[in-house]
């Protein structure tokens, strides 16, 4: 009895349970608009749960899915910490899946495997560094707001892929579809478990790393300065320009590494569509999680789960897949209305 | 016949991102940014073409999608201001709710037709050489941005409602020892550029090209959120950016038309580069005439 | 009192007034009267209570207990109601909209009842105010663009704006102005008076109230300790002691013992600089053409009225701003184009006029900003480690000295005061060969202001080389060794302190020097 009221009373178990409250009326708001339309809330939410979490499969898909959610939400976190809003994470994946499927094009079975896909990794981060320091160059050189060119740039971004997949990189035996051809099997990641592959430990390695590098280290110390109040930061002679800039590339380097994952892991060709929305849903995860890297590990993979799960009800009850990004929505401003549950530290 | 053509364009290309540009700077200027002006287009198309779709009454369609679209905004209004939600998560959130919901709600419209507004073409003004034809051909949704451009112009800058919305963007707590309300002055003002963008949104649907399809809004309610900034915050500039945009626009399909050998993509670029470049001439000239109440939404990260 | 003449009934009266946050109480039992046509003044030291009163009044705080009377009624106070019963506040911090026209500030303020004037009637109204009070307000000029005095004058002309104004409660109003300023701003008060106007002033500078208030009320450690009535005749030593305590009423510094020991003539410089110009943020040179010489272990004082060019100076200095043309030497190297981190590595330190603005950074406890710039980073492996760190700040005598609280705590949620000694203590620990203080004992309390003193003291009988600017004349006259001040977009001086008057200096803050031939007596190139 004692213990349970001492346990109740923690801040943080009171902050899960009303975190735990509000997803559950997000859950029944949802069923409320699924039995509007003629679906059953019961079956579909149980066979959500259980197609997802229960089979090893379902568990296959949400770590899959999860992988470039956790990437680019921990790298949102990084810019973040530096007093950046990066909303580009959508199209920073989006070139760094397009450098890396040009370099595994090229490559070919040129190369041994484990070296042929450290190039495609090299080509995924070289290119969302590029695209995120596009827009982290032009906020320190000329002011401009990044929340803006971020998003502004996805917009590019996707243009840019649309051109190669219909153009330069189409596949010649593709009847006519807009994707480019396969990568070499030898380039394809290897896979741990099922249809699971290296890039979820790559992910989470990623995310350890960050935290350390936030947390412990001097570099991590100056950025959350730069973070907390750049006037204070200038003031310690910290060189804020390069902190954010650093910043900024690491953030689109992981976004990139993502894209790159995503092909050499489980599309294996680039498409139109490729990652569409990764970059946004990635965006929300390091914002649920107040942009600290571990807890962005957790959000991405509840994010990933809904996702998957999204895909289960389209199948089980005819819904069109637009009713998904419904379900996304009414969850994210559940936790959205619940606000920040802890001070920051 | 190719310039009148492009300018004729780019009004009618532009328009919808013209009201957009309207409302969001009503809202910033309360200071509250609203990502979500993309989901709130979507709001206002969809209801608008419904609405002409099942009455074939394009005139009972605007306030049905401005309806629509102010319902969104008083949802973003709600979690930013009294729940003090992170703007922009609230933002995306909004913009992601619109886009699903019109994609489910509107699935059944996708092959309906509907004629909605045609060109009414005013006399002796769209005579006016070069650019007659290009503002004053237009269908009636237009016409209307002319009026509510002019008249933010005014509400903001010649009305003491104006002043006081300025001023809580500026500092709501001086707005706040003087008597007026701020968190209703920020209400209003979101709720008006949700309103303004679903009449946006409708333009685009029942007047511009007759048509609904999912996601059709493509960008332009997050190319409005770029082009308020630089329009310094001022609606009275919001149709240069608004109108170049939609020249743009205008342009891809003229040169597609020509049968130039250019990737229909590379030619879909040149609006968003072109904004880009217009983001990075407003800033050099160190436009610096964001609200400070807006400031603080980019500082709290 | 009642006797032969009826009982006045005051205009505005607390009874019992007590405020408390938390456990802190920042006013207790507070009964004050203010009488019509009068000027009441409100003395005590920073950190008395004095501010959390005026928000009582105005109704920003709601009180703990006790009860607020006007003309006698008891009533519950509201910003709104406030201004409705006719009271009007002039902020430390003006409540300006700095992107705003002084007219559009104005319009703001106005009640409902007057808004529907026409521009062109309230810019009249402006200027008969003006006129009146000789107050200047260009109705036109965007706030921005002013400095604090003429905020200050906008602010007021705002406040008489209102038609039903009587009460004015002026809070700190001469912090921002000079001696001279002041003095046309205690002729503006006395013309209120005559006008109908009941006035509280709140200052912790006697001497400006003594010649005008006509009540004295004496407040420290949150009590009104005592009242004195012009009628009485005010005896400034009783109400000094009165305000300070008795504990810490007679300082035992002993400045010019420390200034004897200073050989100016031998001494190496340790900054020069050369016709140096500085800009402000909107790109305008606010102050051209400074020759000016530091040496090793001496503290040059920098006078003049806030807002005139002493940030822009200590920026400049300090690598944060680039100067717009002229040289700066430190050690006898150039470093006219150094970074602010190689300045710093240097030996150079800079106490900003703003610490919350400039140094905090919300959510970083004390001793994470201990090593920002201050205390040596203690690394280990890659990471930093943080124990070393806390156990060398807990060992220091000079983070005890100074008081700074416990470091693990978030500074960010301390007070000014607690901030400021966090600060000064980050800029000091390190021994810097220049110190940047700009207002160092802004915020503290009298004894801290000594310890203060003593410390900087201290760092110039080691050789350092300090800036000191600050707005109080005492404070400068005390500590330096020579002085210069700011003005019309000029460094006037050197002054030797011993040869020169607080007047004289006051006359130059205000407005620069009078004719040629006295500038070239008193204008000297130093270096």
């Amino acid at each position: 009895m004692t213990v349970n009221a001492t346990i109740l009373s923690k801040p943080q178990v009171k902050n899960a349970g009303k975190l735990l409250a509000v997803l559950a009326a997000a859950a029944l708001l949802f069923a409320a608009f699924l039995l509007a339309n003629g679906a059953d809330p019961l079956a579909i939410y149980s066979n959500m749960i259980s197609s997802t979490l229960f089979t090893p499969y379902g568990i296959g898909e949400v770590l899959i899915k999860s992988t470039p959610l956790i990437l680019i939400a921990v790298g949102t976190c990084i810019s973040a910490k530096a007093g950046l809003v990066n909303v580009g994470g959508e199209g920073q994946f989006a070139i760094g899946a397009l450098f890396s499927t040009a370099a595994g094009l090229s490559i070919g079975d040129s190369l041994p495997s484990f070296m042929g896909i450290v190039v495609m990794m090299l080509a995924g981060v070289f290119g969302g560094a590029i695209w995120s320091g596009v827009a982290g160059i032009l906020k320190i050189r000329a002011n401009m707001n990044e929340t803006l060119t971020t998003l502004i740039m996805n917009y590019i971004a996707y243009q840019i892929v649309s051109y190669f997949v219909f153009n330069d990189l189409k596949d010649p035996d593709s009847f006519n579809w807009p994707q480019t051809a396969k990568i070499a099997h030898s380039l394809r990641l290897p896979r741990i478990a099922g249809k699971i592959n290296l890039g979820i430990l790559i992910a989470l390695a990623a995310a350890v790393i960050v935290w350390l590098l936030v947390r412990k280290t001097k570099w991590g110390y100056s950025l959350r300065i730069v973070g907390g109040n750049a006037n204070a930061a200038l003031h310690a002679g910290i060189n804020v320009e390069m902190v954010q800039i650093v910043a900024m590339l690491l953030s689109g380097a992981l976004a990139g590494l993502a894209g790159a994952i995503e092909i050499a892991g489980v599309e294996e060709r680039l498409r139109q569509t490729t990652g569409v929305n990764y970059g946004y849903l990635g965006f929300l995860a390091a914002w649920m999680a107040w942009n600290d890297p571990a807890v962005a590990v957790l959000t991405a993979a509840v994010i990933g789960f809904l996702s998957v799960s999204g895909n289960v009800l389209e199948i089980s009850s005819g819904l069109p897949s637009s009713a998904i990004s419904i379900l996304m929505a009414i969850v994210l401003f559940a936790i959205l209305w619940k606000g920040k549950g802890r001070k920051s530290e | 016949m190719i310039l009148e053509s492009l300018l004729a364009g780019a009004v009618q290309s532009g328009t919808s991102v013209l009201l957009t540009v309207c409302g969001e700077t009503v809202s910033e200027r309360a200071g509250v940014i609203n990502l979500g002006t993309e989901g709130c287009m979507a709001v206002g198309a969809l209801f608008a073409y419904i609405v002409c779709a099942e009455t074939g009454q394009p005139f009972l369609a605007i306030p049905v999608a401005c309806i629509a679209g102010g319902l969104m905004g008083l949802l973003h209004a709600y979690f930013v201001i009294s729940r003090k939600a992170n703007q922009l998560a609230t933002g995306l959130t909004l913009m992601f709710l619109g886009l699903g919901l019109t994609a489910f709600l509107g699935r059944n419209y996708v092959s309906v037709s509907t004629e909605g507004f045609t060109k009414l073409r005013i006399p002796f003004l769209a005579d006016i050489p070069i650019i007659g034809d290009a503002l004053f051909d237009q269908d009636p949704i237009t016409y209307l941005s002319y009026l509510i451009c002019a008249g933010m112009c005014l509400l903001l800058y010649k009305t003491r409602f104006g002043l006081i919305l300025r001023a809580t963007g500026e500092d709501e707590n001086v707005v706040y020892a003087y008597g007026a309300d701020p968190i209703r002055m920020r209400y209003l003002s979101v709720i008006m550029g949700g309103m303004l963008s679903a009449l946006g949104g409708a333009q685009l649907s029942i007047a511009y090209t007759h048509t609904w399809i999912e996601g059709m809004t493509g960008s332009r309610g997050v190319i409005g959120v770029a082009l308020v900034c630089i329009a310094a915050w001022n609606p009275a500039k919001a149709f240069i950016g608004a109108y170049i945009f939609g020249a743009a626009q205008a342009l891809q399909m003229i040169l597609q038309q020509q049968g130039l050998e250019i990737s229909s993509f590379l030619l879909m670029m040149i609006p968003y580069v072109l904004v880009l470049i217009a983001l990075f001439a407003a800033s050099i000239k160190k436009n610096g005439k964001m609200p400070a109440e807006l400031k603080k939404v980019f500082e709290a990260v | 009192m009642g006797s032969d003449k009826k009982e006045l009934i005051p205009i505005l009266e607390t009874v019992g007034l007590t405020k408390k946050f938390g456990d802190f109480t920042a006013n207790s039992d507070i009964c004050l009267k203010l009488y019509e046509n009068s000027i009441h003044a409100l003395c005590g030291e920073n950190g008395a209570g004095k501010s959390t009163l005026m928000k009582m009044l105005y109704g920003v705080y709601k009180p703990t207990s006790g009860k607020i009377l006007i003309d006698g009624k008891e009533t519950e106070i509201t910003p709104q109601k406030a201004m409705e019963c006719g009271i009007g506040m002039v902020f430390q911090d003006f409540r300006l909209i700095p992107a705003f026209t002084a007219l559009e500030n104005i319009m703001l303020a106005l009640p409902k009842s007057e808004t529907h004037r026409k521009k062109s009637e309230i810019k009249k109204k402006i200027a008969e105010l003006s006129e009146k009070y000789g107050i200047p307000v260009d109705p036109d000029r965007y706030v921005w663009e002013m400095d604090l005095g003429q905020r200050q004058r906008v602010e007021i002309v705002k406040v008489l704006m209102m038609h039903n104004t009587r009460i004015l409660i002026f809070d700190e109003p001469t912090s921002v102005l000079t001696y001279n300023e002041v003095k046309a701003f205690i002729e503006m008060i006395q013309k209120l008076r005559e006008n109908g106007y009941s006035i509280v002033l709140i200052t912790h500078k006697l001497n400006e109230v003594m010649s005008c208030a006509d009540e004295i009320s004496v407040l420290r450690h949150g009590v009104i300790t005592d009242n004195f009535k012009r009628e009485d005749g005010f005896d400034k030593n009783t109400i000094v002691s009165r305000m300070m305590g008795e504990d810490t009423a007679h300082r035992v510094m002993n400045y010019r013992e420390a200034k004897k020991h200073f050989d100016y003539d031998n001494a190496p410089d340790c900054l020069v600089c050369r016709e140096l110009s500085l800009i402000d943020d909107h790109g305008r040179c606010i102050i051209g053409g400074i020759n000016l010489t530091v040496k090793q272990g001496e503290i040059l004082g920098v006078a003049g009225i806030s807002g005139r060019g002493q940030k822009e100076l200590v920026e400049t200095l300090f690598g944060l701003r680039i100067s717009l043309s002229g040289t700066t030497e430190y050690m006898g190297t150039n470093i006219t184009k150094a970074g602010i981190h190689r300045r710093i590595d240097a030996g150079m330190a800079l106490i900003s006029e703003d610490p919350k603005r400039d140094n905090v950074v919300p959510g970083m406890s004390i001793y994470e900003h201990m090593v920002l710039a201050g205390a040596p980073i203690r690394t280990k492996g890659l990471g930093i480690d943080w124990n070393i760190i806390k156990e060398e700040l807990n060992n220091s005598k000079l983070v005890h000295t100074l008081g700074v609280p416990d470091i693990n705590r978030n500074l960010a949620t301390l007070s000014g005061g607690n901030i400021q000694r966090t600060v000064l203590a980050r800029a000091i620990i390190k021994a810097p060969k220049l110190l940047l203080a700009s207002y160092p004992s802004r915020g503290l309390d009298i004894g801290t202001v000594d310890i203060v003193h003593k410390t900087l003291i201290e760092l110039k009988k080691h050789g350092s080389a300090i800036i000191l600017i600050s707005e109080d004349l005492d404070e400068l006259f005390d500590m330096s060794d020579r002085l210069c001040v700011i003005a019309d977009n000029k460094i006037y001086g050197d002054f030797i302190p011993d040869e020169t008057t607080p007047i004289e200096i006051g006359e130059i803050m205000l407005g620069g020097v009078k004719n040629d031939s006295e500038r070239n007596d008193i204008v000297k190139a130093a270096g």
